[in-house]
């Protein structure tokens, strides 16, 4: 009798587990159905690689890169070899620009290491030079025309705070990362004076500590990437206003452990470098994981090895160059989006 | 032995998601074990389960399960980021780094192999016979997690056979010395000057017979450190008598115009005699000074001052030959010390000698 008792509390308990693990399925399968329909999919193929000037010159730990939109070419900071080297959309270098700054005595000059690099409708260069303490802007033949000290225009020491990171806008507004002494987002007209500060240097929201990379996006969206502050990614308004944040110094996908630039596609999907991981990260608008893009540590086509710098035309292709991969690379975008943001 | 593995996945898990304990520069940095380290250099598909194919450099895997080489790793943070300490070539600061920097062949900026430490060197370290078959890497030096009583994560350890046994490079920090410490940061708060910069740093000498720093050194440079009559070093404790000369420049134990016997401070000659000897008046004469060991502390006045490898040499190298400081004594102090790249050996020796 009680072995008849055991054995339909048994049955009526598989039955139980059954129907739960069915319903569980259900739910599962429910979620990760409305999950994948809510982010968009995302392919890349390379579509450029190249290693440089030409193959006795390769490029040399290069710090930065550029998509010229107006002529369809491709700004890289070739740091090691103190150029800017420009490429045509194929990948073929065209034209090499020697990058100088200020030597140690007045009035002497002595090679540069172009960190960061970016260009306005008319042509005009803006360089970040590790060694120099302001924004070289060169006009197109690459002759410098002006120097723009972060320094100056917040009212301290020169030495005290040095350029990070540049990028500019479409109506030619001009984006400057400081870092130093005090960090923050200088926003300056297409005159280059200043119109806006954004952030101030500390911890957490709105605030910068190490930033490595900044884009606008067609809306005039500003995102900035910061390889120390929590959140690592941050969104603002074209007035300064908070809009997203996400990413922290954790393990995860959505994480980050050297972030060292950012951009976005036609469709507001954000794509962030990682210098450490050697991949590219994709994101939602709102900062959500959608896949890691390109990458994994290696010298192969899509692979990446210490990512320095990422650059986007606004649409479907980003560049990317490496600091130890030593070249750049283009990818093409294939994005399923349900609706345009 | 479930217990076991569950302990086991417990720490690993408690590895991959709290903030690595690293060392005293890395304690309150930025870094988890997954930035440098991978576990079976074998991953295919992502976090997520997406298939996008994951591929890792064919030349690995890295010693210590790291995720590329190491050096790279390193200068992925530590070579003109901004943010950590720039250790490799051409300063991008705006200070006068304590260590300078180390070769930088790759680009060409006067950072030549011969200048200083060189990563990936194979070369057996001068006056020792210490070198890595595998190549210089940063690691052969600092303790990557650190080592919070030790100076700039400098290896120490308690194995009797490893070539730092017990090399301690204590120090001190925020302006509070502590003269039984080797070393005393005097810069104040976080900054990257306040920690690096050359001027922040200064040398206690808690044993005056000795030189933690130029011992810690001599772990790979055996033959260039030492105490006064030590066979490789020569002369005798508190200096050179006359009868027991230096067989090399002494680096402890002894005081700069210390032990002249019948000679005076007068390394000027003209009836002082004591030319081949060191002036404590001609060091202090200076605006700019080649930084001594002091056991009071007295950097500027005191009479107890003592040469080190550092005083001569920039630890991770500059643009001069063997990371020397050229230093005449006035004008504007770089890297290479107020001469520059444009100065003379001769420039370093009469910080303490005018023979």
């Amino acid at each position: 009798m009680i072995e008849k008792l055991v054995r339909g509390d048994r049955s009526r308990w598989r039955i139980r587990s059954a129907v739960a693990l069915v319903v569980a399925l259900l739910f599962v399968s429910i979620g990760t159905g409305l999950l994948a329909k809510s982010l968009p999919k995302i392919k890349e193929n390379v579509c450029l690689i190249s290693y440089g000037w030409s193959r006795s010159e390769k490029l040399k730990s290069p710090g930065g890169v550029f998509f010229y939109a107006r002529k369809g070419e491709i700004y890289v900071a070739d740091t090691g070899n103190h150029q800017i080297l420009i490429f045509n959309e194929a990948g073929t270098p065209i034209v090499r620009i020697r990058h100088s700054v200020d030597g140690k005595e007045p009035g002497t000059s002595r090679q540069g290491e172009p960190k960061q690099v970016a260009v306005n409708s008319r042509g005009d260069i803006y360089v970040v030079d590790s060694l120099a303490r302001y924004l070289d802007v060169l006009d197109y033949r690459g002759r410098s025309i002006e120097r723009i000290y972060p320094g100056d225009l917040l009212d301290m020491q020169r030495d005290d705070v040095r350029c990070a990171a540049v990028t500019v806008d479409s109506a030619d507004n001009v984006y400057i990362g400081v870092s130093g002494e005090q960090s923050a987002v200088l926003v300056l007209d297409r005159k280059h004076s200043l119109i806006r500060r954004i952030g101030e240097k500390g911890d957490g929201d709105g605030k910068f500590k190490a930033i490595t990379g900044i884009w606008i996006d067609g809306a005039g969206k500003i995102y900035v990437s910061d390889a120390r502050n929590e959140p690592a990614v941050q969104v603002f308004s074209p007035e300064g206003k908070l809009l997203v944040k996400f990413g922290v110094h954790e393990t995860g996908p959505h994480n980050f452990s050297l972030p060292s630039g950012v951009v976005t596609d036609e469709f507001g999907n954000i794509y962030v470098t990682d210098s450490l991981r050697h991949w590219i990260g994709a994101f939602t608008s709102e900062g959500k994981f959608i896949i890691r893009l390109a990458g994994g540590f290696g010298t192969r086509p899509g692979d990446l090895s210490f990512p320095t710098g990422i650059a986007s035309d606004g649409k479907r292709t980003i560049y990317t160059v490496e600091k130890a991969g030593a070249r750049l690379q283009g990818f093409k975008l294939e994005i399923t989006q349900l609706e345009k943001d | 032995m479930r217990k076991i593995a569950a302990g086991g996945l417990f720490l690993f898990l408690l590895c991959l998601s709290g903030s690595a304990i690293a060392g005293d520069y890395h304690v309150n940095g930025y870094l988890i074990c997954s930035d440098c380290h991978t576990m079976h250099y074998s991953q295919r598909h992502s976090y997520s389960g997406d298939p996008t194919q994951v591929v890792y450099d064919p030349t690995g895997p890295f010693p210590k399960l790291l995720k590329a080489d190491v050096n790279y790793l390193c200068l992925a943070c530590h070579d003109g980021s901004g943010f950590a300490p720039d250790v490799f070539g051409s300063n991008t600061t705006s200070y006068v780094r304590q260590a300078g920097g180390l070769n930088d062949p790759t680009h060409d900026t006067g950072y030549g192999t011969y200048k200083g430490h060189t990563l990936s060197a194979t070369d057996t370290a001068p006056g020792g016979t210490w070198n890595n078959p595998n190549g210089l890497t940063c690691i052969d030096c600092h303790a990557p997690h650190g080592i919070t009583e030790q100076f700039r994560n400098l290896w120490t350890s308690d194995d009797s056979s490893d070539k730092f046994h017990n090399k301690h490079l204590t120090y001190m920090l925020d302006g509070q010395n502590d003269l039984t410490k080797d070393v005393f940061i005097v810069g104040t708060g976080f900054g990257l000057e306040s920690r690096y910069g050359a001027k922040s740093v200064k040398f206690n000498e808690p044993d005056p017979q000795k030189s933690a720093y130029a011992s810690w050194c001599g772990s790979c440079h055996e033959n260039f450190h030492g105490s006064g009559g030590d066979a490789s070093m020569g002369g005798a404790h508190g200096g050179d008598s006359g009868s027991t000369p230096w067989l090399r420049h002494p680096v402890a134990d002894v005081n700069i115009g210390q032990n002249l016997g019948s000679k005076s401070d007068q390394p000027m000659g003209g009836g002082g005699g004591g030319e081949d000897k060191s002036s404590l008046t001609v060091y202090q004469s200076h605006t700019n000074r080649v930084q001594v060991m002091s056991q009071s502390g007295d950097w500027t006045n005191g009479t107890d001052v003592t040469p080190s490898c550092f005083s001569c040499h920039k630890a991770h190298g500059n643009k001069n030959s063997f990371g020397l400081i050229f230093m005449r004594g006035t004008g504007t102090v770089t890297e290479e010390g107020d001469a520059g790249t444009t100065g003379a050996m001769v420039d370093l020796c009469r910080q303490c000698h005018v023979q």
